[in-house]
């Protein structure tokens, strides 16, 4: 490491370049959030005025509610039902089939996913709305948790099992005592994701969310007020929602990291 | 004294693997038993279908004359030392063995006085706070033991129980699982690929050979009266001639008649393999009658033991002696030097199988 | 044991069968269907969808976005390589952070990074404000509302998703095969050439798949950064479920986007499977 050949510096200054690629715009709009006058051009001093303003906005307050709710609602579906599934997978070497189907939800496009689920809804003569919405997000949420939560159990001594049963314990005991609490901080990261996932969802949601605004979601929010124009309200938002993303993703990356060791 | 684990007719076959081919043995109370064999023999299986892990295909497990076959592993008087030792992670040391006292519905100042004695006898008292990855490979063992042990099962079971431990501990450790086993009385059931560990340790040994019992005895009969070539081969160092039973010897190839004791249980011509334990070879530097000339090949130091390697007059047939390193001969053994060697009858056992 | 692990399959293996495999299988059906009148879906069986999908006004849109997705996956590659070979070539305490840190953003709002590029390319935006005030240029280029705008902003999408593709498969590789090379004489470049590219293919193939599919079948991106003037795949699928109504030809176009998909993973799973006997052969 010490004496780096030239390759060497120039594939880090190249990396150098791409963390600023995938940064630099981000950060961008985190600077123009704070600038008084809102554009891209001048600083013009700082301010949180945009920040209020977006306080007072109940349509977004609206949109924010209505993404908590699904993404809460989603969240402990998938979690609950992608954990059982893990388990299950892990349980014996899975089908191929099946790991098929879990891996589909991740790799189809959200286009595919949101016509599919638009269409076999109103087969159903359902009415769309914010239930619509959690049922597709458990969807993909479903096998983002699965997917989770099984590399936990990669690293899951399996004979901690029998050592609960040979002690005396029932499986459901073992369950709660063992199983659960060496393989939760996989679930809980899991779950992070998920939440991170919904959160942030917008084609699928936009397609499952039906007519009307009573059901409109947060990044269906942003997606309007993007088309209307560049505002600065728009980068206080972003701020907003790239931090809690981040804080998310990476609270998630950390409770699995712990697992390795 | 009545049996306290009986095993009658145990098989179990994994797809066309048959992996315990019908295993009859007996433990007795208080006993230290150990289940020996190279890897694939069927004493992992076995040991997991005394515990409960497994269901045999047929034949029945007795514990103190009730037969526990179909009973679940968690309700069985008998625990289990895993190979991995399987401790909780989430757990402390404590908990981790209080964790099966608690499944008895064990609470509060009787738990914590069961859980204490038992720490205090693998000597693991000011551990208890700890958690499993703050400890040593060697403390883990002992914390897996005492988990097993603060149960009082009747029986435990301990699944290579020094195999992931270094030369020097796993020797303590050897010491240190017969005085627990004396201190408690309880029966302990080892289950070992190393002969050495069950020899030193075992009261009685079986040793098994592709799912069935090749031998089982007192460690002594293994080694000095083995049955077959396979428990000759398997336990101690063996050096093996093939040949025939003639007359009042065994004739071998390039060899001659060569003396054997108990000869009369082999019939005259049948093919049988002679086996002489290297210490059992005698050597000298002076011919004597019914000595074999032979030459150094090579020599290894072992510390109080010399074992030299040697090739037979004549028919160059290989053959290994040991010799105590305070032996006459054992300063200058050296390649191509000319020796004679000689073993007694008594030492030298006939094989037919 | 085995129907404790039915039971734990059951409600994930409901779930999915219920809202991914029989919607999924319902687009397929649905493009054999007419279109009502008023929208909705005439239970006529016909192929004209399909005929209708091969049209040269279709086709047009289809290799246009095969092209601006193409252009996207040359790029994601030419920058990812590096990157990944970069990190794949840290120590390994650190590796870890530095792909999260990569991460990170595919995992966060994509519409949000893609609202950035609005921000920095605009006519008003931060590079053409700042070349103005550079004096480099007297008049605002035209940064956004084209194809250009349309690749960086797709390239900036899924770079991470390429970086980790490739990355799999050069820290798979490790630094003994390059050393043996170099040991044997061949330089730098030629060790690329000969050595890590041709054994890190499956990764490159694996990225590319996913960036060229996730590209083709985006919407929103040439939404916002094309400014809705050219229609990709992923739009004219939009526009026939939520403008024109015309829900058997969209399921049509949706059915045709997977079934390529489709056949790219097969070629790619083929591809890796063929290069992984190969090796073995020559072990």
């Amino acid at each position: 490491m010490s004496a780096a050949n030239p390759t060497q510096r120039w594939l880090q200054a190249h990396l150098g370049l791409v963390y600023l690629f995938l940064y630099g715009p981000i950060i961008v709009l985190i600077v123009l959030s704070f600038n008084r006058a809102g554009l891209p051009t001048a600083w013009t001093g700082f301010s949180t005025e945009w920040y209020g303003k977006l306080a007072a906005n109940t349509k977004i307050i609206n949109a924010v509610q209505n993404s908590l709710i699904v993404a809460f609602a989603s969240t402990a579906i998938s979690t609950v039902i992608g954990t059982l599934l893990a388990m299950g997978m892990e349980a014996r070497r899975p089908h191929p089939a099946l790991e098929a189907l879990v891996a589909a939800p991740m790799i189809i496009p959200d286009i595919v996913l949101a016509i599919a689920l638009l269409s076999f809804f109103s087969l159903l003569k359902m009415t769309l709305g914010l239930h619509s919405i959690i049922l597709a997000h458990a969807v993909f949420n479903i096998a983002f948790v699965c997917t989770v939560v099984r590399t936990r159990f990669k690293h899951f001594d399996r004979s901690i099992v029998e050592a609960s049963i040979d002690l005396g314990a029932g499986a459901f005991t073992t369950f709660r005592r063992v199983t659960l609490p060496v393989i939760a901080p996989g679930v809980i990261a899991a779950a992070l994701l998920a939440f991170t996932l919904s959160i942030d969802e917008f084609i699928i949601a936009y397609f499952t969310a039906g007519p009307g605004s009573s059901s409109t979601t947060f990044p269906m929010q942003i997606y309007a007020m993007i088309r209307f124009g560049v505002t600065p309200e728009i980068n206080a938002v972003a701020t907003i929602v790239m931090g809690v993303s981040f804080v998310l993703v990476f609270l998630s990356q950390r409770l699995n990291r712990e697992v390795e060791a | 004294m009545s049996a306290l684990l009986e095993i009658a007719g145990v098989a179990k076959s994994f797809g066309t693997i048959r992996a315990v081919d019908g295993i009859d043995l007996a433990v007795a109370p208080n006993e230290f038993f150990a289940l020996l064999g190279p890897s694939g023999c069927g004493k992992t299986t076995l040991l997991r279908l005394i515990a409960g892990f497994e269901h045999p295909d047929r034949g029945t497990i007795r514990l103190d004359g009730a037969d526990i076959t179909a009973t679940p592993p968690n309700k069985r008087p008998i625990n289990l030392m895993f190979q991995s030792y399987a401790l909780f992670p989430h757990m402390t040391v404590f908990a981790n063995v209080a964790y099966g006292l608690e499944m008895e519905g064990l609470r509060g100042a009787a738990l914590k006085a069961r859980v204490e004695q038992a720490l205090g006898l693998v000597q693991l008292s000011d551990q208890a706070s700890r958690k499993p990855h703050q400890l040593s490979g060697g403390q883990k063992q002992r914390v897996a033991l005492a988990r097993a042990l603060v149960k009082r099962p009747k029986l435990l079971l301990l699944d290579e129980p020094l195999g992931a431990l270094d030369k020097k501990l796993r020797e303590k450790m050897q010491i240190e699982l017969k005085r627990l086993q004396q201190e408690t009385g309880i029966a302990f059931l080892v289950v070992t690929h190393d002969q050495e560990e069950a020899l030193t340790m075992a009261d009685r040994i079986a040793l098994l050979d592709h799912g069935k019992v090749a031998q089982l005895g007192r460690p002594r009969d293994l080694y000095e009266r083995p049955e077959s070539r396979f428990v000759a081969d398997f336990v101690g160092q063996m050096n093996f001639f093939e040949g025939h039973r003639r007359g009042s010897g065994f004739a071998v190839a390039g060899l001659g008649l060569l003396p054997a004791q108990d000869l009369d249980a082999v019939p005259e011509g049948t093919a049988a393999s002679l086996a002489v334990r290297p210490e059992r070879v005698v050597l000298s530097d002076t011919a004597q009658p019914g000595a074999f000339a032979a030459e150094v090949v090579g020599s290894a130091y072992m510390g109080q033991d010399l074992v030299v390697h040697l090739a037979l007059a004549g028919s160059g047939l290989p053959l290994v002696a040991r010799l105590p390193a305070s032996h006459r001969l054992a300063a200058d053994i050296e390649r191509g030097r000319q020796v004679h060697c000689s073993w007694a009858a008594e030492h030298a056992r006939l094989l037919v199988k | 044991m085995t129907s404790n692990r039915l039971l734990l399959l059951a409600p994930g293996l409901a779930w999915l069968t219920a809202l991914l495999i029989i919607p999924c299988g319902l687009i397929f059906v649905l493009g054999f269907f007419e279109r009502g009148v008023y929208g909705g879906i005439d239970y006529t069986l016909t192929t004209e969808n399909f005929a209708r999908a091969v049209d040269p006004l279709y086709a047009g849109i289809f290799l246009y976005s095969a092209r601006i997705a193409l252009t996207a996956v040359v790029f994601s590659l030419l920058i990812g390589y590096p990157a990944a070979t970069c990190i794949a070539k840290q120590p390994k305490r650190r590796q870890m952070p530095l792909l999260i840190l990569v991460m990170m953003p595919f995992w966060s709002n994509y519409l949000i990074r893609t609202y950035a590029w609005i921000v920095l390319l605009n006519r008003e935006g931060l590079i053409n404000g700042a070349l103005t005030k550079l004096g480099a240029i007297s008049e605002p280029l035209p940064l956004l509302y084209n194809d250009f705008a349309i690749v960086t902003g797709l390239v900036y999408g899924y770079v991470p998703f390429m970086i980790l593709a490739l990355y799999s498969s050069i820290s798979k590789l490790g630094p003994e095969l390059a050393e043996a090379s170099t040991d044997l004489g061949a330089d730098s470049w030629r060790t690329f050439l000969r050595i890590t590219l041709p054994l890190t293919l499956p990764g490159i193939a694996a990225g590319s798949v996913f960036v060229f599919v996730l590209s083709i079948g985006n919407f929103v991106t040439p939404d916002l950064l094309g400014g809705g003037k050219r229609t990709m795949l992923g739009n004219l699928i939009y526009d026939q479920f939520l403008t024109a109504r015309d829900w058997p030809f969209g399921a049509t176009l949706a059915f045709l986007l997977v079934a390529l998909m489709m056949v790219l993973l097969t070629c790619q799973a083929v591809f890796v499977h063929r290069s992984a006997t190969q090796e073995e052969a020559r072990a």
